[in-house]
């Protein structure tokens, strides 16, 4: 059987003459929760599409539970629950009709949809607005709605990319207490962030992409060997790794 | 002065860049559409040169005035387009531009920031129509022997005005219609639409039946002559198409002092319209922009919202993918009132055309004259069809804008998102087609083969509009539009509505070339058409086998080659 529920292999990808990936290898185990780390531009979006069959790869392969994602991306798509980092839905639709179009879109059976979008909704607090139009939200609650696309369909991977971006901190609370459970029952989490505190706090094992390659992955405490640092928090780890060093602020 | 000078610069930089792009795939992909725009143009120029003019031409006293008229007729249409075009153009320009916010927090004055806008609008709305328009004036001022002096006095005093008066006018109509919603609610103003159309329709009614004929020949001519006034309000001497012919009818007759009082009509009239859009602007576009922003709260009073909420059917759990897509696009479209106007016009004038179709002689007995006008009938079913394939169904895939993220990451094929699309499509199209097939054979009277092409032709048109626009808005989308009308007008959007027309002219010719021939068969006693019929139907099956499979494969494949 296998282990891993994501696999690159060599992964490369060019934009022009601009390199977004560069032989990028890594895996990602059954059951984990996954950070994602990278300055901005380093590639993570670029890698997180590649998975989700949204981007051809220029060489290498990217397997998900074992299916290599340029074969058969639709039977890959139909174990991922992505949440993308900006929450756009279909303005007219409500919430509800919103979850059961995605339902529709997974092969739901209709009383599991309708028990699923109850849980959901009690979950992350909708009822008043299940049943008005999203053009009508908050950016928060739409990143719920969006969550609850994700969760629906109960995806053996989910791909969350940049969580908790807008939202406040009892829902950024809630958004993690979720996946945590999420997680427990079985569910791989793969999350990209910028949040490092988000990171270091639920993840058990992370890599950091620099320039289309991942320079670091590992444990927290792996990560601090390969940086020969003794102490310190996530994000000093990140800059030191990333060669991101902080720039003087000053007054004209 | 400075900042709209800077606001034209960075237009021009945009347009430049856009054109100049040097990147290979960029170049490649401008350079052949400019050679497939080109080719297209052309092809349109020699249609209406030498089918249309060239033959109406030879009939011999009328033909010069059937010309002149159906130029006026199609600069009416065209008027009346561009008005349209304009107003919902100027709703999503003026209003729901996300960079009017930031422009209007600069100190640049509404005055100026209008301006700027207005340009937009003139551009948007006027293109495609030109496009369609060109080909007519130039094969006009070719078979009227124009030189480059009435070119560049056609250019400039009579085509230009003529634009600046329909767009400025479609602009005004927009600026008050958002200063009446403050007062009317939606509903209301939908209820007001409405009685304000059926009165519409029925002064044009009312109008048309008193404009009867005056070419006084035969019967038979009279039939035409109405049959071809139902197209057209009335050439009345003060609107802008009768001073375009004018005008164009002066230069041929070298009459400068007629071309100069009828070109200063459009021009002082153009002046006056601009004038009173600026004044309008000045006075009232930051406030109108103000209550547009906040109409954005949305009500839960929305007709469409209440009326999907109530009926409850397209909100239920689907049982499958092609159901759950189909649900969310007759919500979607249900809920977007800018949608439901531009059907009700559509439909409107379709009411028009068939309460005028009745209008024709119930004596008509030569099969030549019902040849012609069956002919002209099937145009028409065709042209309304396209019509609707370019403005709901080309940018259907489009519209699913920043949402599209939800399909694509979704377990779901190209061939499901198209057989969902285009059998929306389909039914609409096969519905609207046949019902004008059906009533206009019965009013026309059409029997036989000339009923059986008519209801089979439209059939076909009504499967190979819809694959067209959908695999033509599949390897052309832009996510980032949000405006049906502008999606329309893109370039991917004008190519489809070339390849329609010429769809359109194609079917046409082999259904005239045939019903010809069959009448001559049933008029002189020619020996039956079979072979004309046989290779009319063999030509059909093709032209359509290519129309349905190549558009939908190019989409498919270009939609696979996309990044998102």
């Amino acid at each position: 059987m296998e282990d891993a529920m994501v696999k690159f292999e060599g992964v490369s990808k060019k934009y022009g003459n601009q390199k977004a990936l560069s032989d990028l290898s890594f895996q990602v185990k059954k059951g984990e929760f996954f950070g994602y780390l990278g300055p901005n531009g380093a590639g993570k979006t670029t890698s997180i599409k590649s998975m989700i069959g949204l981007i051809r790869t220029d060489s290498g392969s990217i397997h998900v539970d074992g299916i290599d994602v340029a074969n058969d991306p639709i039977s890959v798509r139909s174990r991922i629950g992505f949440v993308p980092d900006s929450p756009f839905v279909y303005s007219k639709l409500t919430a509800r009709e919103f979850l059961r179009f995605v339902g529709g879109l997974y092969h739901m059976e209709k009383k599991d949809l309708e028990k699923r979008i109850d849980w959901l909704s009690d979950i992350f607090e909708m009822h008043g607005w299940l049943d008005r139009r999203t053009e009508e939200y908050s950016h928060g609650m739409k990143q719920k709605v969006v969550m609850s696309a994700a969760f629906i369909h109960r995806p053996e991977l989910i791909v969350v990319d940049e969580p908790t971006v807008g939202l406040d901190p009892p829902s950024a609370r809630l958004l993690k207490d979720m996946l945590k459970l999420i997680q427990k029952n079985g569910a791989t989490i793969f999350m990209s962030s910028h949040d490092l505190s988000v990171v270091q706090e639920l993840c058990e094992h992370m890599a950091i992409i620099h320039k289309g390659s991942i320079v670091a992955e590992g444990t927290l405490e792996d990560l601090r060997k390969k940086a020969e640092m003794e102490g310190g928090n996530l994000e000093d780890l990140f800059l030191k790794l990333t060669e991101k060093t902080q720039k003087a602020v000053y007054l004209d | 002065m400075q900042t709209l000078g800077l606001l034209f610069y960075l237009k021009a930089k945009m347009l430049k860049s856009l054109l100049l792009d040097t990147r290979k795939s960029y170049l490649l992909r401008n350079i052949s559409t400019g050679i497939v725009l080109f080719a297209l143009l052309y092809i349109s120029y020699i249609f209406f040169y030498n089918l249309i003019f060239m033959y109406v031409s030879n009939l011999e006293e009328i033909g010069s005035l059937l010309i002149d008229r159906l130029v006026s007729l199609g600069f009416l249409a065209f008027f009346f387009m561009l008005i349209i075009s304009s107003f919902v153009s100027a709703l999503a320009t003026l209003f729901r531009s996300t960079e009017t916010e930031y422009l209007f927090s600069t100190p640049l004055s509404d005055l100026h920031l209008l301006l700027s806008k207005y340009f937009d609008i003139i551009i948007y709305s006027s293109w495609a129509i030109l496009f369609m328009a060109l080909p007519i004036l130039y094969a006009y001022a070719k078979i009227r022997r124009f030189g480059t002096f009435e070119y560049a006095l056609t250019g400039f005093f009579v085509l230009l005005p003529f634009i600046l008066i329909a767009t400025a006018i479609g602009t005004v109509f927009s600026i008050l219609a958002v200063l009446i919603s403050k007062y009317i609610s939606i509903r209301r103003l939908i209820v007001f639409g409405s009685v304000v159309f059926a009165s519409f329709i029925f002064l044009v009614i009312k109008f048309s039946q008193t404009n009867q004929l005056t070419i006084p020949f035969t019967e038979d001519f009279r039939a035409l002559n109405i049959f071809i006034n139902n197209f057209q309000l009335n050439a009345h001497p003060l609107t802008p198409n009768f001073w375009l012919i004018q005008c164009l009818r002066s230069l041929v007759l070298h009459e400068y002092k007629e071309f100069v009082l009828y070109a200063s009509a459009l021009m002082t009239s153009a002046l006056f319209v601009l004038s009173f859009l600026f004044m309008v602007g000045e006075k009232m576009y930051f406030k109108t922009w103000m209550i547009s922003n906040e109409q954005t709260v949305v009500s839960k009073k929305d007709p469409g919202f209440i009326l999907t909420q109530k009926c409850g059917f397209f909100s239920r759990t689907p049982k499958t993918q092609a159901q759950a897509l189909f649900n969310k696009d007759v919500l979607t479209l249900i809920r977007e009132p800018g949608q439901w106007s531009q059907i009700l016009l559509i439909l409107a004038l379709l009411i028009l055309y068939l309460f005028n179709l009745r209008m024709i002689p119930q004596d008509i007995t030569d099969e030549r004259w019902i040849t012609i006008i069956s002919i002209m009938n099937y145009g028409f079913c065709g042209f309304i069809l396209a019509t609707f394939a370019i403005r709901f169904v080309f940018p259907s895939i489009s519209l699913e804008g920043k949402s599209f993220w939800v399909l694509s990451s979704a377990p779901l094929s190209t061939s499901t998102l198209f057989r969902v699309k285009f059998m929306t499509a389909f039914v609409a199209f096969f519905i609207i087609g046949e019902t004008i097939a059906l009533i206009s054979s019965a009013i026309l009277k059409l029997e036989g083969l000339y009923q059986l092409m008519t209801i089979s032709g439209i059939f076909l048109m009504s499967i190979s509009l819809s694959t067209l626009a959908v695999g033509m808005g599949a390897a052309y989308p832009d996510f980032s539009e949000n405006n049906p009308s502008k999606i329309a007008t893109s370039p991917g959007g004008i190519l489809t509505i070339v390849l329609s027309l010429l769809y359109i002219a194609v079917m046409l010719m082999l259904y005239a070339v045939t019903v010809y021939r069959y009448t001559l068969f049933l008029v002189s006693g020619n020996e039956f058409p079979r072979i004309v019929i046989i290779s009319s139907i063999l030509l059909t099956v093709v032209l359509n086998a290519v129309t349905i499979i190549l558009p939908l494969r190019f989409g498919a494949r270009t939609l696979a080659q996309k990044e998102f």
